[in-house]
């Protein structure tokens, strides 16, 4: 369970996403910090070998700050992850995300146009998929990453259904 | 995904296409009969004319911009009278020239009249259909009851021989859904009222016979290929004098006559254009340019010991061609986009005519209008004018969501009243005035609190919003003012954020979102208990709201009756569900969650 912060309405107890998924998450911040450390390390190496010249007070301090910076990203992770809520309440969904930089939406049933699951091949091993909704407008951004496969589909169906009952009072 | 969202409310597919898509390629081994039967009728036997001569002429146009060096060669041997000794003395190239552009011409007219020959269109009782392309065969239908707006437009040439295009754009799609270019004037008039009619479920005439006419229309006049289209389609001659809807919005149609809201001056639209807003943009564009090459000139006076006068010599018109190009294309459009415009109410909903050399004409139905947002960049403020945009489905970012482009605020005040379902307060001008002109939250509307003045150190006393029984008022901005209405029911869903600094002083912004338009209708840093109860209040708006008024097809008398219906039905439902809620979710869990996308069927055409 979350705590309730400012921001969120009165009376929700958030339902957190997989613990799976922090791993999840690990696991692919992790591969992006390597990979975009290995493209800005690669000329401080070729610099050591062939003698490029690259000036000692840009290369140390650049990828120092690249890695506060990737080390910092890596730690928040778990509880970025716990951030990430949402609640089903009489007539919408309740989403929200971000410790620095919170929000949530909400979504009405009524609204939904259609429910996506969706699943990568790292999240399929863990057995998670990420709940998408989709209203008619653009702007809205409501995803739940990381949420157990049976929770997704128990979720796709739940809206499904309350979703039909509303729109069937169109 | 590929197929296009239409396709999630499609209930039952049309007779003659399987498959229900609206976008659909089918094989080539068809032969042109199975393709097309007697039933779909050719657009105008102009339009390859009208469509291509803009290419033809396009080509040296082209090439000689491109070359412009060599335009200017041409045309000095044609003042000193070389270019005609040249012809006479050796004209192979010239020949060889020409003959090639006529070539290219005549190519670029065989094309369109090829594409003309397989472009073919059927309206039935429910879809807009049209198929197209030569080699890769495309079939697009709209459904009538989808259809937000049905808009003609005619180019100069066009114009001249009496055509016009015709456009329908559907919700949701990121382009026009169907267009057909060409028909004659009258037809296109005809076909589109007749749609227009349709998809506003207003009862047509024939109602009565209703169920009889419905499978002529679905198989018009097979024996006649080439029979007009108004004449399949527009049996009720006596429809434009029907008086307005009896049920549904009334209010927007107290006569049922045609009545002009509006008209645009040309010279308070040149008057609007040049003290606008890309009036300033170019201004200070101009002046950060020759900030830049006063600055260089100097450079070169003070460390290079130039001439002042040479230095600032170099500093000349061709530096500023780009700007005023620039400038002299976006005043353009706005003159030919404003150009002898007018508002006309009519049964349909708004009528919007204005071009300069293209003709527009559209027709924005009232209840297609999600969002509106009336501007007044800051030039404006001393002729008290103001201008209105709209977002309606379908048109995305377009030009055509400008439903006036200049205008008094008694102009705006009529196309509102209008255009936007009723404030129900029980001072809607003063409200109205307020939000335009007001500043402070004295007189109903919020603004930023004081102890977060360092984040709106300007539009403090201006950003904020007032909450009426059926719209939603955001007003914002100190040089250029906006106010934005939403109507609750349009509101799609809705979402609080907050960084840490706004946290710290406990204010939040929240934003309203509507399907994609030239309107963002977000409220900006508000306090925190304030925002946080219109938050709440407007997510069960948005919930409630569907239920509540779907005017898909606002017109129909049994609309509100199957909507009653339907509620009650939705609520037994509801209950059910819940307690069936466990097995429903046991048994889905065997389906694939890699990529499913649930789709809600509910009833077809549901609107937004």
């Amino acid at each position: 369970m979350l705590h309730s912060e400012a921001i969120d309405p009165t009376g929700v107890e958030w339902t957190r996403v997989d613990d799976k998924y922090i791993t999840v998450r690990y696991i692919s911040t992790i591969t992006s910090w390597l990979i975009t450390i290995a493209i800005v390390a690669a000329p401080v190496v070729a610099d050591a070998m062939l003698g490029w010249g690259i000036p000692d007070w840009l290369k140390w301090p650049v990828l120092a700050v690249l890695l506060v910076w990737a080390v910092i990203d890596i730690v928040l992770v778990p509880r970025r992850v716990r951030a990430i809520g949402y609640f089903e309440r009489a007539d919408d969904l309740l989403i929200r995300r971000g410790i620095l930089f919170q929000r949530v939406v909400a979504v009405p049933y009524g609204r939904l146009q259609y429910v996506d699951i969706e699943a990568g091949p790292l999240m399929r091993k863990f057995g998670l998929c990420t709940v998408q909704l989709k209203t008619a407008s653009a702007a809205t951004d409501a995803t739940i990453p990381g949420a157990v496969r049976s929770e997704g589909a128990r979720l796709r169906d739940e809206l499904s259904v309350r979703g039909q009952a509303r729109l069937a009072g169109l | 995904m590929t197929e296009r969202p239409e396709e999630h409310y499609a209930d039952a597919p049309p007779p003659e296409q399987p498959g229900s898509t609206t976008e659909g390629q089918e094989p080539q081994q068809e032969s042109s009969e199975g393709w097309f039967d007697e039933t779909w009728t050719k657009v105008h036997p102009l339009s390859p004319l009208v469509r291509g001569w803009v290419t033809v002429v396009a080509i040296p146009v082209a090439f000689f911009s491109y070359n412009w060096q060599m335009f200017s060669d041409l045309w000095n041997a044609w003042q000193s009278g070389e270019l005609v000794d040249n012809l006479q003395t050796n004209p192979t190239p010239y020949l060889i020239g020409g003959a090639l552009f006529l070539g290219l011409a005549v190519l670029i007219f065989m094309g369109f009249t090829l594409s003309w020959w397989f472009t073919r269109y059927k309206v039935t009782e429910e879809h807009v259909m049209v198929k197209s392309g030569i080699f890769v065969r495309q079939h697009r239908q709209a459904r009538i009851d989808r259809v937000q707006a049905v808009d003609l437009r005619q180019p100069l040439l066009a114009r001249i021989a009496k055509l016009a295009e015709l456009r329908f754009e559907v919700a949701e799609g990121d382009g026009t859904a169907a267009t057909l270019a060409f028909l004659r004037k009258h037809e296109a008039e005809q076909l589109r009222a007749e749609i227009m009619d349709r998809a506003a479920g207003r009862p047509p005439a024939r109602s009565q016979e209703n169920d009889a006419a419905v499978p002529d229309l679905a198989a018009p006049d097979s024996g006649d290929s080439q029979a007009p289209p108004g004449d399949t389609v527009c049996q009720n001659p006596q429809k434009t004098t029907e008086p307005a809807a009896i049920q549904g919005e009334t209010t927007h149609h107290p006569g049922g006559q045609d009545r002009q809201i509006v008209r645009v001056p040309v010279p308070r639209l040149i008057g609007s254009v040049l003290v606008g807003g890309s009036t300033l943009v170019f201004i200070v564009l101009a002046l950060c340019l020759f900030a830049l090459l006063g600055g260089i000139a100097s450079f070169f006076v003070l460390v290079r010991d130039e001439p002042i006068g040479e230095a600032f010599g170099q500093i000349n018109v061709p530096f500023f061609v780009p700007i005023l190009i620039g400038a002299i294309f976006a005043f353009w459009n706005q003159l030919s986009n404003g150009w002898n415009f007018t508002a006309t109410m009519t049964q349909a909903g708004l009528r919007l005519k204005y071009g300069l050399t293209t003709t527009n004409t559209q027709t924005v139905p009232p209840g297609r209008v999600q969002a509106i947002q009336i501007r007044q960049p800051v030039l404006w403020r001393t002729f008290g004018w103001y201008s209105v945009t709209v977002t309606v489905a379908g048109y995305g970012l377009d030009s055509r969501s400008t439903l006036l482009p200049v205008g008094g605020a008694e102009d705006v005040m009529r196309l509102t009243a209008e255009m936007f379902p009723d404030l129900q307060v029980d001072n809607p001008e003063q409200v109205f005035f307020e939000g335009l002109r007001g500043r402070g939250a004295e007189r109903g509307f919020t603004e930023v609190p004081r102890r977060a003045r360092a984040f709106d150190p300007m539009v403090r006393r201006r950003r904020g919003f007032f909450v009426t029984p059926s719209a939603l008022m955001i007003r914002d901005g100190r040089v250029t003012r906006t106010l934005t209405m939403v109507p609750h029911e349009r509101i799609q869903s809705a979402a609080l954020h907050q960084g840490p600094l706004a946290r710290m002083i406990r204010i939040a912004t929240l934003h309203i979102h509507i399907p994609a338009g030239p309107i963002t209708a977000r409220a900006k840093n508000q306090d925190l208990e304030q925002i946080s109860w219109l938050f709440e209040q407007e997510a069960g708006y948005a919930a409630v709201a569907r239920r509540l008024a779907d005017r898909n097809q606002w017109m129909q008398p049994e609309e509100l009756d199957e909507f009653e219906k339907n509620v009650a039905e939705a609520k037994q439902k509801l209950e059910e569900a819940d307690y069936d809620a466990a097995p429903a979710a046991s048994a889905a869990h065997g389906s694939s969650p890699a990529a499913g996308a649930q789709q809600f069927g509910g009833r077809p055409g549901a609107g937004l």
